[in-house]
């Protein structure tokens, strides 16, 4: 049986933040925004981008793993989406 | 100027962002134009907003000699599109690396007999090849071997 949580073992919580715009009103693209943002997180959690080995996207925007993986991270990606019907 | 390819496929065009429109100008100004960080040096491509290996930001253009060598290539017999009639199979895509250009690499056609034989490692330089369409010219960077 395949194990399906990771309750009670390790993990890293972080968190990170673009400049907030109105809708619009942003100079960089939705994807720059992303690469800004995950950063941030990498920061704050004292990793490098290039440890991360999953990434999971919400709803429907333009941040499919497969890009993101090649752009900060640069390595094998795991990749799980929700929500996201144009990307699935 | 012939097209490699028959009409009716897709025509690409610069993303919405902007992000790889320097590279189509200058395909259609004869010039192999490819982003370069400002930071690091690094030759990077295809198109991205951040250097995957100093993750700056700052990415700028630059022209590089449109000569590679082949890195990989296929042979394609399938008609993938319904534009492809019997005679327009089979033809070839190839993978070239830019030496000068931190073995950077593009995906393209090799122009030429489509039944030639294909070598590995083979020389080959940039064809730009205009499409002239009253809407939305644009110009495919196309190879042959050199």
């Amino acid at each position: 049986m395949p194990k399906r949580t990771h309750r009670g073992e390790t993990a890293v919580i972080s968190t990170g933040e673009t400049t907030y715009y109105k809708r619009g009103q942003s100079p960089d693209p939705e994807f720059k925004l992303t690469l800004i943002a995950i950063l941030a997180v990498c920061k704050y959690a004292g990793i490098d981008p290039r440890e991360i080995d999953g990434f999971s996207s919400y709803s429907n925007d333009h941040n499919d793993p497969t890009r993101l993986a090649s752009s900060p991270m640069a390595s094998p990606v795991s990749s799980c989406i929700f929500g996201s019907e144009d990307t699935l | 100027m012939s097209h490699y390819l028959p009409a009716g496929l897709s025509a690409p065009m610069a993303s919405p962002d902007g992000l790889d429109a320097p590279f189509w100008e200058g395909a259609m100004a004869d010039r192999l134009i490819i982003q370069k960080c400002n930071d690091c040096n690094l030759w990077l491509w295809g198109p991205e907003w951040i250097c995957h290996n100093c993750l700056s930001f700052d990415i700028g253009w630059q022209e590089t000699r449109p000569e590679g060598i082949i890195y990989s290539w296929e042979r394609i017999w399938h008609p993938v599109h319904p534009s492809f009639k019997k005679e327009d199979l089979p033809y070839i895509i190839v993978l070239v690396e830019l030496p000068e250009a931190d073995n950077v690499r593009l995906v393209g056609n090799l122009l030429g007999d489509p039944n030639q034989t294909v070598k590995i490692g083979a020389k080959v330089k940039a064809v730009f090849e205009k499409h002239n369409t009253d809407d939305n010219p644009y110009a495919l960077v196309q190879w042959v071997i050199d």
